[in-house]
């Protein structure tokens, strides 16, 4: 009988630090093409905040923006790596959803810096102004950011074809939305697209008026308590629906 | 050695993709010949610990593949048919990345081990070139670079010529002969070539089912005085068809070669000839059809 050799199987903390090294290196166009727009967007600001026009770029945060980018993120991320049928990534000695959810992890921390980063960025020059009150990308959205990750991130993973799922909803949400112009029932798909929006529970015409009422005692006593437990919430969310999809490629073993 | 007992594997759908397979691979080239949808892939797939089959075991020396399939995998190298590789990211960076995550840590052992494996596919002059711009053939070498990381002791490689140019096909086919001395390598491909050029062993699966073993030269002894070859007009084909059991057929200067089974002579202007391994392989399917 073939006496087997056996290699040693990678430590986490060396699988973990190479995972994000890898991410960085796939991703190094895209950064360096971000550098450049952030180079010639800063050049235009110092100009206007020369030219005394400054006041438009600091009147309003960018929270929604970074969440938006933040979901898609993942698909960045997982470009070129098969998560179904025959690939590398599930012949490797290592356990399967582990290694998943490193190169998840691996991303999220290129997402946070980079959103660090750019939540300095946008800070520096709001300061540099002199705009009185500026609104700025507060350093809380890289929660939101998270939730959103953890949602993306589980869509790539335990989905094949995870960018049919995301057209199909936004075609059936255009069509409800258009159903409802056409009989006259105006701001539904708003009210709806509201409810579902990050850092708010308070406002969805869905909810019963007795807990409506209740929630928005909670919001006007503890102004920051809702969105707060919102985002929580997403995060347990996105954790969940990650922990599933990650699953799908576990390790199955015959009874 | 490698030791499949009795594995079947079905699908969700009701496909039996494979029926009661029993094999024993020894070391050095082995080859699995079959048409499309013969359970190639399905069989690779569960050696390589992809997927778990539905009933049989799988033992490589000492492993149990189906209950330990984490103890395989450290000493296993795979190439698929098709296998995605981060675009951006040259080479030498991918191979060092896979190397990590196949155990092989030290950084010194790393880049030796890199270096070697780029040197013996011929990748050396391009390993800073991003994998996108790689071309069929290099693509291919770089697979199986990435699959002899870590000196692995079972290799299985899924279609790999599928696509190459002649000239890539047998540079790609010398690596594999020089790494196929000394490990078990498992050749999984429907180009008879490949099997008859390099494997001291082979076996043909259709239908989920392994329809011949052995050693390419006794299978083709095996049909030795019964394949008859005659050259016939492309119209006249037909007529054959239902008159003889017709192997296959190829286009010459315009007219059609067959080539037919007969225990006895056919007659009706046939003559003998030396039989291929196409002829075995080609033998084997009609059977195969047949039966089913």
């Amino acid at each position: 009988m073939i006496e087997v050799t056996h290699h040693q199987t990678p430590r986490w903390r060396d699988v973990v630090l190479e995972q994000i090294r890898i991410v960085a290196l796939s991703l190094r166009r895209e950064a360096m093409v971000l550098a450049v727009v952030v180079g010639i967007v800063t050049i235009i600001i110092a100009i206007d905040i020369i030219g005394g026009r400054a006041g438009t770029w600091f009147d309003s945060d960018e929270w929604t923006g970074v969440c938006f980018l933040s979901f898609f993120f993942p698909f960045a991320v997982w470009r070129g790596e098969k998560r179904f049928g025959p690939a590398f990534l599930w012949t490797l000695p290592v356990d399967r959803r582990r290694l998943a959810l490193t190169k998840v992890f691996a991303g999220w921390v290129w997402l946070i810096a980079v959103g660090a980063v750019f939540i300095f960025w946008h800070k520096t020059l709001a300061i540099l102004s002199g705009v009185a009150g500026p609104r700025t990308t507060p350093l809380l959205s890289l929660t939101g950011a998270t939730a959103m990750y953890l949602l993306g991130s589980a869509l790539v993973l335990g989905l094949r074809h995870p960018l049919r799922l995301l057209l199909g909803t936004g075609g059936v949400f255009f069509l409800l939305g258009t159903l409802n112009e056409a009989i006259g029932r105006t701001g539904g798909t708003s009210r709806m697209l509201a409810w579902l929006g990050i850092g708010t529970l308070a406002t969805s015409s869905g909810l019963s008026s007795a807990v409506e009422q209740a929630v928005l005692t909670i919001w006007r006593t503890y102004p920051h308590l809702v969105p707060a437990t919102a985002v929580v919430l997403w995060i347990c969310a996105g954790v969940i629906a990650l922990w599933a999809a990650a699953s799908r490629h576990r390790e199955r073993r015959r009874r | 050695m490698l030791e499949l007992h009795d594995v079947s594997h079905v699908y969700a759908n009701g496909t039996r993709a494979l029926d009661h397979v029993t094999l024993s691979i020894p070391r050095g080239m082995y080859g699995l010949l079959g048409p499309n949808g013969a359970g190639k892939s399905t069989l690779m797939r569960a050696v390589a610990t992809l997927q778990t089959p539905t009933e049989g075991t799988i033992r490589f020396g000492e492993i149990d593949v189906v209950a330990e399939p984490e103890k395989l995998r450290r000493t296993l190298g795979y190439l698929p048919q098709d296998f995605g590789v981060y675009p951006r990211v040259s080479a030498y960076e991918m191979l060092d990345h896979m190397a990590v995550l196949k155990g092989v840590v030290s950084p010194a052992d790393r880049k030796t081990t890199v270096e070697t494996l780029l040197n013996q596919t011929n990748l050396w002059s391009v390993r800073r070139k991003a994998l996108a711009g790689f071309s069929g053939g290099m693509r291919q070498r770089f697979g199986i670079a990435q699959a002899l990381i870590g000196n692995p002791e079972l290799i299985i490689v899924d279609e790999p010529t599928a696509g190459l140019d002649p000239e890539e096909r047998n540079r790609f086919l010398n690596l594999l002969a020089e790494i196929g001395e000394n490990v078990v390598v498992i050749l999984s491909t429907h180009i008879v070539e490949d099997v008859s050029d390099l494997c001291p062993r082979m076996a043909v699966l259709a239908g989920g089912r392994v329809q011949l073993e052995g050693a390419p030269q006794q299978l083709i002894e095996s049909t030795r005085g019964r394949i008859w070859m005659k050259v016939i007009d492309r119209g006249e084909l037909a007529r054959y068809r239902d008159q003889y059991q017709i192997l296959s057929t190829r286009l010459f200067a315009g007219r059609t070669v067959v080539h037919v089974l007969s225990d006895g002579e056919p007659g009706n202007g046939f003559s003998s000839v030396q039989a291929g391994l196409e002829d075995v392989y080609f033998s084997t399917l009609a059977q195969s059809r047949r039966a089913a």
